[in-house]
């Protein structure tokens, strides 16, 4: 009756525009007046505890290595090289796109941040050479999705910290995954641009050589190689590799000067508003499901997942479909934060792979976020490039195809993910 | 009206730079814990105490700056979805509603402040100070939300880059 | 009817949750269901210091958690888990049974709102070095050992083992031990069977240097608010599961050297152990915040029926 009550205000509250933190702290309020054994105070020690983590600070080092990166020159010099490398392929800037986000990406840990920047910088581009606005958007969010793949991922960090696995495992594990989407997404844009003859090979010499410009784009290229190492080797921790991260691109900023001081505090603004929202959604979340733990909600839904599937394959595509339908409607980090904990027990007593687990989850969460009605990726690249939501669903839809390919290769293929975070 | 967006704005800045301090404090015990591990050979002990406690002022500080950059993820489709008058409605009703449950999150973050005993023990300093930042952090909040009435609707298009 | 939740930190298979829901089982059964208990394993409603912290401040609640973490109310409770201390488990049921503690019990009853109900060994933890063979304190010179964040642990390693003490999160343990970021650990044997240490660890030295004793304790307003007779039955099959905890992890321990040492670890027990005991007297004197002379007491009961 409570959990009927509690579901049915939720979705009322998300769909008034609560932002979705205070949904979560809303219903645990509601809880406390319901129920006497809730105490108000457990539930605000549990939203401070869900901030008191060392792994958690991981986040906002490498968002603010990310947001630096733009600052520092970094991200110049990495379009500079993309751009060379495509420009006698059809669909050059088009694959531009997607090999931009796959070379940053181990700078960026959010999709998001990578789907602001490339619909400000490519996307006029894209348009200029004769590519429709709705396709570029659409490809614009697709290919921000390798970000949170390839290491750092926010998501991933999310991940390991709700169920206990490796972050550093984690993140091995992701970079096949991250590529493999990369391919895929590579030869939908060549095959799209050679039947709509958009964008033909440039056959005009080029302005720079190829060396220089991959030199240039080396910092950023070395940055997931440096983190995967550093951790896997036992030298530093996820965290502490956020912080040398940040030191890291601070030294290119010296080298390259062409930072300024607005820059750096406008890095600086972004980095903590993204922080402190992300933040209170895991606080919320962590106080939210405290109260359902508390009911003994998880537990009856674990039992409920093992009565319907009690395979592993099946169990794996069981729990994608929930995610693919949630991810619709629900935001990715929540679904992380709450789900999570909640399948994780229920796919390692079928013998399912953590890290193969947390890879297909964190992946399936992201399809999410270029899905209407609700996706925080597509609503950041309509946004900025004024885009209808209809025009880009449609434009959308051969992508989310790719993604389905990519997934399905996921969860049957465990090694797919497993096979680096054995080293 | 000028006056309230006055002092939106100072209070703003104040916490962004109590913010960039704790983000700068927190890169730097990083980076040193790291090297002390390393040089030293021996770290500080109360290094991720610290960190962590640093980390919690800076998220809940950094509710209200989130707030004005509305960065706090939010589904709002059902805002053009209705007539401009019934969304301006809609938004104040909202922000109300906001307003109301900060300042609830700020009376029993204030209570679990007062109520706790424990110590500590790696910095052999009340629990206090970590729990302060909750209810500091959440009137901080409402106040923001509360400015927020009065700063007019701003579109999606403002919205800032938030989320993983 | 009242329900009560029983959480702790390990997990659904460890003693503590099968113990327990023996425990549960029985409670329910003595007082017609009139009292509940339900097992949260895994840190579901918190780590142990939070789970101690709603129990202070009025949850209706059961822990298992160490008299460390309840030392961060009541400091003297340190002292329990006060390295070298115990020449064996017989001693330290005498200090728990004594005067002393009963005190520092009573007072975190009457300003702390926790009520322990029982104790029990949780482990026997022991030193392990990935290849120096150690005997004497002096054996540990200029070793990286790895702890827990904990004052009475860094205080050991340095004033003990004479080691430098790097804190570092469990989980990292293994990779550390690999990688010769750190030379040395300490943990129960269980504890580095699960993590695979052995694979880089050579040497198993049987130090028992602390014999990790773990407490039951509950909600003392919620103890106290249930009839005479049900508070008697609560307690009495909460002293029932110690005494089983107990006997688990002592027998285990034995089983678990030998598997150790099966898996290669080479395993000293001929430690001069009287050196390390009169090292260990000095870590008091970092704990200021102990009652006056607390060190000296506890030994003088320990000692007390050998002299
Ligand atoms: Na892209
Ligand atoms: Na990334």
């Amino acid at each position: 009756m409570m959990l009927l009550a509690a579901a049915a205000l939720f979705v009322v509250l998300v769909i008034l525009g609560i932002p979705i933190a205070m949904v979560f702290l809303a219903i645990a309020g509601f809880w406390i007046v319901m129920e006497p054994a809730v105490m108000d105070v457990a539930v605000a020690q549990r939203l401070v505890a869900g901030t008191q983590s060392f792994p958690l600070l991981a986040i906002p080092l490498f968002i603010l290595a990310g947001e630096l990166m733009n600052t520092s020159g970094i991200t110049r010099r990495v379009m500079t090289f993309a751009l060379l490398l495509t420009r006698r392929l059809t669909g050059g800037l088009a694959k531009t796109n997607v090999i931009l986000s796959t070379l940053l990406s181990g700078m960026s840990g959010s999709a998001n941040g990578d789907a602001a920047m490339q619909s400000k910088i490519l996307v006029p581009q894209m348009t200029a050479r004769g590519y429709p606005k709705p396709y570029s958007a659409a490809l614009t969010a697709s290919s921000a999705l390798i970000a949170p793949l390839i290491p750092p991922g926010i998501s991933l960090i999310l991940f390991g910290f709700v169920t206990d696995t490796s972050i550093g495992a984690l993140f091995a594990g992701a970079i096949l995954p991250g590529l493999l989407l990369s391919v895929v997404l590579l030869l939908l844009v060549h095959v799209t641009a050679k039947r709509n003859r958009w964008d033909g090979p440039d056959k005009a010499p080029p302005l720079q050589r190829l060396g220089p410009a991959f030199l240039g784009a080396l910092p950023a290229i070395l940055m997931p190689v440096l983190i995967i190492v550093g951790i896997r080797g036992g030298i530093f921790t996820p965290s502490e590799a956020g912080g040398l991260a940040v030191a890291y691109t601070l030294v290119f900023m010296l080298i390259y000067r062409e930072a300024s001081l607005s820059g750096l505090l406008a890095a600086l603004r972004s980095t903590i508003s993204t922080t402190a929202a992300i933040l209170l959604v895991l606080a919320a979340s962590a106080a939210f499901t405290w109260v359902l733990t508390f009911e003994r909600v998880p537990q009856a839904v674990g039992e409920a997942l093992l009565a319907t599937a009690s395979d592993p394959l099946s169990m794996m595509l069981l729990i994608s479909c929930i995610l693919l339908i949630a991810g619709m409607i629900v935001e990715g980090t929540a679904l992380i934060l709450v789900l999570a904990p909640m399948f994780m027990p229920v796919a390692t007593s079928l013998g399912i792979d953590p890290v193969q687990f947390g890879i297909v989850f964190v992946f399936m969460i992201h399809l999410g976020g270029i899905t209407p009605p609700v996706g925080t990726v597509m609503f950041t690249t309509c946004a900025i490039t004024g885009v209808s939501v209809p025009s880009f669903a449609r434009a959308v839809v051969p992508f989310i195809a790719a993604f389905l390919f990519t997934a399905a290769l996921l969860i049957f293929i465990p090694s797919l993910s497993t096979w680096l975070a054995r080293f | 009206m000028n006056a309230v967006r006055a002092l939106a704005r100072g209070l703003d800045r104040l916490v962004f730079a109590l913010c960039a301090i704790l983000t700068i404090a927190m890169v730097i015990l990083v980076v040193v814990a790291v090297g002390m591990r390393y040089v030293a050979g021996a770290p500080l002990v109360y290094s991720y105490d610290l960190s962590t406690l640093l980390f919690a002022w800076l998220v809940f500080l950094g509710l209200s700056l989130a707030e004005r950059d509305r960065a706090h993820l939010a589904v709002d489709l059902i805002d053009a979805a209705l007539p401009a008058g019934a969304a301006k409605a809609l938004r104040v009703a909202r922000q109300l509603l906001l307003v109301a449950l900060s300042l609830y999150l700020c009376w029993i973050g204030w209570k679990l402040a007062q109520r706790a005993g424990m110590t500590i023990p790696s910095m052999r300093i009340s629990i206090r100070w970590l729990y302060a930042s909750l209810p500091v952090g959440f009137l901080l909040l409402g106040l923001s939300q509360l400015f927020g009435i009065f700063a007019g609707s701003s579109a999606p298009e403002q919205r800032t880059e938030a989320g993983a | 009817q009242t329900t009560i939740r029983f959480a702790h930190m390990n997990s659904p298979t460890h003693f503590v949750n099968s113990v327990g829901t023996d425990m549960a089982e029985r409670i329910s059964e003595r007082t017609d269901g009139a009292v509940k208990v339900e097992m949260f394993p895994s840190g579901q409603l918190g780590e142990n210091a939070q789970i101690t912290e709603q129990i202070a401040l009025g949850g209706d609640l059961i822990g298992q958690v160490g008299p460390g973490t309840i030392a961060n109310y009541v400091p003297d409770f340190g002292i329990i888990v006060y390295p070298f201390l115990y020449p064996d488990f017989d001693a330290a049921r005498r200090l728990l049974a004594s005067d002393l503690i009963k005190e520092i019990e009573a007072k975190a009853e009457a300003e702390h709102n926790i009520k322990v109900l029982c104790y029990f060994a949780f482990g026997i933890r022991d030193l392990y070095t990935r290849d120096r063979p150690v005997r004497v304190p002096g054996d540990m010179a200029g070793l990286k050992m790895r702890v827990q964040p904990v004052t009475i642990y860094t205080e050991m390693v340095k004033q003990v083992f004479g080691a430098a003490p790097t804190p570092m999160p469990w989980p990292e343990v293994y990779s550390a031990l690999a990688q010769g970021v750190i030379d040395a650990g300490e943990a129960p044997p269980a504890a580095i069977l699960d993590q695979k240490h052995y694979e880089h660890a050579k040497y198993l030295i049987r130090t028992n240097h602390i014999l990790d004793l773990s407490s039951v304790v509950m909600s003392a307003s919620l103890f106290n608010g249930l009839s005479d007779e049900n508070q008697a039955i609560v307690q009495e099959e909460a002293d029932a599961a110690c005494d089983a905890m107990s006997e688990t992890a002592i027998s285990g321990y034995e089983s678990q050297v030998a598997e150790l040492a099966e898996k290669g670890m080479t395993v000293i027990s001929d430690i001069d152990r009287a050196q390390f005991v009169e090292r260990a007297a000095g870590i008091a004197a970092a704990f200021p915040e102990w009652s006056e002379g607390l060190y000296d007491k506890a030994r003088a009961v320990i000692d007390g029926d050998r002299k």
